[in-house]
């Protein structure tokens, strides 16, 4: 049926849509909020290992202290980015009033991100402060000397313990702020629900890949800031640096299965395709590969071999500086790629066949 | 539903300005029907062929689908897709939700875009009694109105599929452009035809031009959204 | 009543519920479009306009205008149905193309020039209408006295009111009158349709009747004299006609033709003889027609004996076998076959002996004044209000020669015998004070041809008297600005060739009443001329007090009213038959359609001048004239080949200031989003690549006279070595942006008709640097 009409045809044009709708803001928004799903995580898993599993260590508080701080921070970063893209900025501040659509990722994405913030700032304030938090010292206890300049710090330590509930409950509580740091996720599906962009339309391999990026650099990062301060890279170090080396080895594994994608894909995948491979775009595609790659490595081997306790004294000192650069390369690879996701995109062309 | 005939349309723009005045819309602002000149071929085996377009007022609005504050609303008395300005965050998610890019922006920040004439200006419309005919005293739309070649048409589906010609019902009914506008195919007798579609610089192999032949059914979601979508 | 007509409700599929809506609301069913300020269905400024008419004044061609008037704003623009220059005819829809929507919004341009002005100690000053009208008659009284009023050119064009003619030649006394169609517009081909007997007609085709359509050096989807041009078109289409586009460019017009030939520039004389060669050999000429009704077939058959399609395929580039094709086919389809002329074949050194070539094929069919074919259209009988009203109007000009018959300086202006001036020659008039002062009135020559000189000229003149809307180089070296107001703010009836419609055997007419006040202090012509003439002392002949007065003296033979007509906006007259040359013959001297112009004295004076100028023989019958016989070539200096064009945003230079046309005239190049909104030099990859020009970058055009700057634009739809831009931008006209295309030319002209050859050797590059 439709070849006999295709007979008729005479005439095919191609009318290509701008496909610049967004600004910079938000590829930061994006990142940002899953940096700070990986940040909490890190946090989280690492108080998970002292609450229940009675770890030890210098590395272990600063972890969780520095995750919850990084996650708050970067949430917060993301909010304001995304906000400063918005024309009226006020609805949004009153998100539960306007944003009702709950069809829409954009309205799951920021109930997501206002709890994910809220919960990781309880966190935070219940690792920073208390009795057994004023006992103990590391550089990521640095807001104490700031809430001490104020004059409160005793009142605060009090009142964090007061109101800190018991145990079980903040099992439930690191628990839950877990899942709404996976649940950043939702990064991934605000572009990949939009059908007239090929490069983003994939609703899997868009989603896992911006989660698993995003988590690689709130993790790693959250370690580089705390071997900055605490140089030793022990087991924990080490096992932390190969999950963040796994995780950019996965994300980069799956940016390879997207990328072929488009490649093979239509007109608007072989332009962003295109875009992808050529000028400024292209090099932003080998600094993010190379992003990814080096933490793999560094990660792994350095990691692993720190997990096993088997690194030589003379790689430990250099140890310390080279998960911090790569980690660190990792973190900007993170957000170039959400960059190029934005420049490189293209709508697909009004087919006109008539 | 819009109704459109290449082989009337003359290329004039009369659409886009009528429009531009009819809501009071500068010169310079972004146009809710946009003319598009698309050009193939080389000299003299050249054809150049003008698109009129504005937002489809489509049946699945994606626009819809994905604004956060649920100021789009494609309303159930009369079809328009209207937007309410009043709950507009200027988030820019329709602009990439739309297969037309039909969205447009002001200074505002704002989305503003065709309402079928449903009133005047930006936002119009929202909220307001159900289109009228014209012997009832609703507005004509400008661009039907105005159309040189009275290429552009609409109105409820039924209405239209009556002026429509046969070839263009009938791949209306196969799912052309997801069934969201109905467009005439061209004439057979038009000048420098171009009898190989195949052929018209698209890689035989691109996913793009299979979409278009028999069996387009790619995945590649707007390029085969003219048909089967 | 002019209805908006019945549009369709909107309702979401079958879900009908307009039972249920129209009930929600009070029906109001009959003439009412609107309903009145209702500000709950969100019609603010529309829910309380009232409708007015006006007749579009853009390209001039009239086309009904229906407007909504809110307190003195117009806020909504459209047609008028069954309009016969703006629909397709009775019962149809009528619309406006852009330049008639942009009539709203010249009604409110702040832009506008809204005072007089006039120039005292060198500069040009505010005054008011008294003192304007004061000073204008001192300067033209101290003109007739030192110089002469002979040294005066009436420069008027798109006039609403045709009282200027009266007030120079008649009253004031110059036989200096430069007009459109001979002077700038189409020149050979005017001349060439006078003296063979058709007059202007020749652009036109009874298009809805016509089986057979050939748009020649014509795009009528783009360049139409009124919207009933297109709209007949597709109507003659939809019943099976042919269409056939002959055109160095793909054109809009092209593209919606079954045939279109891509003609070597300038060679269209060759493929004209050529399918007359085939029609006769076929036998498809109409014998009894070219008997009893033509003159000179002898010299036409004699002349294309030779010329066979294979002859023009060479020349044209035309497939020998598609000349055959469509020659035949035309002359099959004749007597309903027709052929639509314009500045294609108009607007180049040769394109007299050209058009005269293609206008014979009209005749050797035997199409004229049939239906579907050549139309000769009939107006109104529209009186003199002059003679209605018995005014014994001096006559002037009566014993003066124009100047350029007059004096020797002028010999070899070999066109001077069948025309009283020339566009390109005036600059050199002005030099030897045979011309001194100009009246220009919504005209402007430094658009038209040789633009460097005529400013110059302007400079020169003791006395430039403009009447326009828009500052520009004209107005701004003129002595005196009269603003005029534009048509939707008088009382106008349409005067101009109310001939050509899509009423194809109606006669009929279009009138409107202002539908908005004059904007600022601006003024009808009407009353500027009257203003003048009773400074000037002439009111007695002048004795309407309105332009609607004088109007209505013009219809003292016709059953309607200005007014009647004006409410109406269009009336449609009488019947008027096909083949009025039965009764009537044709206008020339051997009463018959000439082939051969032998029996034009001035005619062949003209010839033989060239002749002995330009060294090569003429004929006073059809002939080949080869590019470069009388105009330019290309060489290795400038070895492109250069034509200006026109778009369906623009008329002339006129509405260039507006910003609606001008920003969808920039989208249909696909660069809205550039910072530029002057013309665009189409050029051909072929010609673009190696000169690393891409769209959107600023090049430099330049020709052996004159060069300047513009955008590109890269495209496949010019063929390679023929560039174009549009007129009326750039320098001298009131849109600066852009390019002057005149100011690549001197004084280079068809030289039997004075018409500026518009064909012009150049060279391009780029500017380098970044496009805007």
């Amino acid at each position: 049926m439709t070849s006999s009409l295709i007979a008729l045809e005479t005439f095919v044009g191609f009318r290509w849509l701008p496909a610049d709708y967004w600004d910079l803001s938000i590829p930061v928004y994006l990142y940002l909020a899953v940096v700070a799903g990986g940040a909490y995580l890190a946090g989280a898993s690492a108080w998970f290992r002292r609450t229940l599993g009675g770890g030890g260590g210098r590395l272990e508080p600063e972890l969780i202290r520095w995750g919850f701080l990084i996650a708050v921070v970067s949430a917060a970063g993301a909010g304001l980015a995304v906000m400063s893209h918005l024309a009226v900025i006020y609805r949004a501040l009153l998100f539960p009033i306007y944003l009702t659509n709950f069809s829409s990722w954009i309205t799951i994405g920021t109930w997501i991100l206002v709890l994910l913030s809220v919960i990781a700032t309880l966190c935070l304030v219940l690792a920073l402060f208390g009795e057994d938090a004023a006992g103990e010292d590391g550089q990521s206890l640095w807001p104490r000397a700031v809430v001490s300049k104020l004059g409160i710090l005793p009142t605060v330590d009090r009142l964090v313990d007061r109101v800190r509930p018991p145990t079980g409950a903040l099992v439930a509580l690191h628990a839950v702020g877990s899942l709404f740091a996976v649940a950043t996720i939702y990064t991934g599906f605000e572009l990949a629900i939009v059908e007239t962009v090929p490069l983003w339309n994939e609703p899997v391999i868009v989603p896992a890949l911006f989660l698993t990026s995003g988590v690689a650099a709130g993790v790693g990062l959250t370690l580089a800031v705390s071997l900055l301060f605490e140089r030793e890279i022990g087991q924990l170090a080490g096992g932390y640096a190969v999950a963040v080396g796994l995780l950019s080895g996965v994300s980069l594994l799956i940016a390879g299965i997207g990328w072929s994608e488009i490649a093979a894909g239509g007109m608007a995948a072989n332009a962003s395709h295109g875009a992808l491979t050529e000028g400024t775009l292209a090099i932003g595609v080998l600094v993010v590969a190379l992003g990814l790659a080096l933490p793999l490595l560094v990660g792994v081997a350095l990691g692993a071999a720190a997990a096993l306790g088997r690194l030589p004294r003379s790689v430990e000192r250099a140890g310390g500086p080279l998960l911090i650069a790569s980690f660190g390369l990792l973190t900007v690879s993170g957000l170039l790629m959400r960059i190029l996701f934005l420049l490189a995109a293209e709508q697909h062309p009004v087919v006109v066949v008539a | 539903m819009f109704y459109f005939d290449p082989n009337r349309c003359i290329g004039c723009h009369a659409c886009s300005i009528s429009c531009k005045q009819r809501h009071d819309r500068d010169a310079d602002a972004d146009d809710w029907r946009t003319v598009t000149h698309l050009e193939r071929g080389e000299y003299p085996d050249f054809q150049e062929l003008p698109v009129s377009m504005s937002c489809m007022h489509c049946h699945d609005a994606p626009c819809e689908q994905v604004c956060p504050p649920d100021a789009i609303v494609k309303r159930e008395e009369d079809g328009i897709v209207t937007v309410n300005r009043d709950r507009c965050i200027g988030c820019h998610y329709c602009a990439w939700a739309c297969p037309y890019g039909a969205p447009t922006y002001g200074d505002d920040g704002l989305m503003s875009k065709c309402n079928m004439c449903l009133g005047e200006g930006p936002g119009s419309g929202h909220g307001k009694p159900p289109k009228q005919k014209a012997e009832d005293g609703g507005l004509k739309l400008s661009c039907v109105d105005n159309c040189v070649g009275e290429a552009i048409k609409a109105g409820p589906v039924s209405e239209v599929m009556e002026e429509a010609s046969e070839a263009a019902a009938r791949r209306f009914e196969n799912g052309a452009y997801n069934s969201r506008v109905i467009v005439e195919p061209m004439d057979e007798d038009s000048a420098a035809g171009m009898d190989d579609v195949a052929d018209a610089s698209i890689n035989a192999d691109d996913e793009g031009a299979a979409a278009i032949p028999a069996g387009g059914s790619d995945a590649d979601g707007g390029a085969s959204d003219w048909l089967n979508g | 009543m002019a209805e908006r007509g019945g549009g369709p409700s909107l309702s979401r599929r079958s879900l009908l519920k307009t039972t249920g809506a129209a009930a929600g609301l009070a029906g109001l069913s009959g003439c009412v479009d609107f309903i009145e300020g209702d500000e709950d269905r969100d019609l603010g400024r529309l829910g309380e306009a009232e409708t007015a008419f006006g007749n579009c004044w853009m390209c001039h061609h009239a086309c009904g205008q229906q407007l909504q008037v809110n307190d003195g704003t117009i806020v909504d623009i459209s047609g008028v149905d069954g309009h016969p220059r703006g629909s397709a005819g009775p019962g149809t829809e009528g619309t406006l193309c852009p330049k008639g929507l942009g009539e709203m919004e010249k009604a409110h341009d702040p832009d506008r020039i809204t005072r007089p002005y006039v120039r005292k100690d060198g500069e040009l000053q505010e005054v008011d209408w008294d003192e304007a009208f004061a000073y204008t008659a001192d300067k033209l009284r101290d003109l007739a006295e030192t110089h002469g009023p002979e040294t005066f050119l009436d420069a008027s064009s798109w006039t609403t009111t045709n009282l200027h003619e009266v007030v120079w030649r008649d009253l004031y006394g110059t036989p200096e009158r430069i007009g459109r169609g001979r002077h700038v517009c189409f020149g050979g081909a005017h001349l060439s349709g006078n003296l063979m007997g058709v007059g202007a007609d020749m652009r036109f085709v009874d298009y809805q009747n016509s089986e057979y359509i050939i748009a020649w050096g014509r795009n009528i989807f783009e360049s139409f004299a009124g919207q009933w041009e297109p709209k007949g078109v597709l109507e003659a289409l939809d019943n099976g006609a042919t269409l056939v586009v002959i055109d160095p460019r793909h054109t809009p017009t092209a593209q919606k033709a079954d045939h279109w030939l891509p003609i070597e520039p300038r060679t269209d004389g060759a493929l004209a003889l050529a399918m007359a060669h085939v029609i006769i050999e076929e036998g498809l000429h109409d014998e009894s027609f070219i008997e009893e009704w033509t003159h000179g077939f002898e010299a036409y058959e004699e002349a294309v004996a030779d010329k066979t399609p294979e002859w023009a395929a060479e020349i044209t580039g035309i497939d020998a076998e598609l000349i055959r094709e469509i020659a035949i086919g035309f002359a099959e389809a004749a007597p309903a076959a027709g052929i639509a002329l314009w500045t294609g074949v108009g607007q180049y050194a040769e394109s007299q002996k050209a058009s005269q070539n293609v206008f014979a094929l009209n005749g050797l069919v035997g199409n004229i004044d049939r239906p579907g074919g050549l139309r000769l259209w009939q107006g109104p009988p529209f009186s003199d209000p002059f003679e209605v009203r018995d005014i014994d109007l001096p006559n002037n000009a009566a014993d003066e020669t124009p100047a350029l018959r007059k004096y020797d300086e002028y010999a070899d202006q070999p066109y001077r015998h069948t025309t009283g001036i020339g566009h390109n020659i005036v600059p050199e008039m002005v030099e030897n004070g045979h011309i001194r002062g100009i009246y220009t009135h919504y005209d402007n020559p430094i658009n038209d041809g040789n633009s460097e000189a005529w400013m110059n000229a302007l400079d020169e003149m003791d006395l430039v008297i403009t009447v326009d809307a828009y500052w520009s180089e004209l107005t701004r070296r003129a002595d005196v600005v009269f603003p005029e107001a534009i048509q939707l703010e008088k009382d106008t009836l349409i005067d101009y060739a109310p001939a050509w419609s899509a009423y194809h055997d109606r006669r009929w007419m279009t009138a409107s009443e202002a539908a908005v006040e004059p904007l600022g202090d601006s003024k009808p012509g009407f009353q500027i001329l009257r203003g003048i003439a009773e400074e000037m002392g002439w009111g007695e002949y002048i004795p309407w007090e309105s332009e609607a007065e004088y109007n209505e003296d013009m219809l003292a033979n016709v059953e309607y009213s200005f007014e009647e007509i004006a409410e109406q906006n269009y009336v449609i007259l009488e019947e008027f038959g096909y083949e009025a040359w039965r009764e009537n013959g044709f206008n020339t001297p051997t009463n018959a359609f000439q082939f051969d112009l032998d029996e034009m004295d001035a005619y062949v004076r003209s010839i033989e001048e060239v002749e002995e100028m330009e060294g090569v023989d003429l004929e006073t019958g059809p002939q080949w004239l080869p590019p470069g016989t009388l105009g330019e070539m290309p060489d290795e200096e400038y070895p492109l080949h250069f034509y200006d064009t026109r778009s369906v945003f623009f008329a002339f230079g006129a509405d260039q200031p507006l910003s609606q046309q001008r920003s969808q005239y920039a989208a249909r190049h696909g660069l809205k989003s550039a910072d530029y909104e002057g013309n665009y030099l189409t050029i051909n990859p072929t010609d673009a690549d190696p000169r690393g020009i891409e769209t959107g970058d600023m090049v430099t055009v330049e020709s052996a006279d004159g060069a300047g700057e513009l955008m590109a634009y890269v495209s496949e739809r010019t063929p390679p070595g023929f560039l174009t831009a549009e007129f009326g931008f750039g320098e001298g006209v009131p849109h600066e942006e852009g390019f002057n295309t005149m100011m690549l030319h001197t004084e280079g002209v068809d030289p039997l008709s004075s018409q500026p050859d518009r064909h012009i050797p150049i060279e391009v590059h780029a500017n380098g640097g970044d496009g805007a």
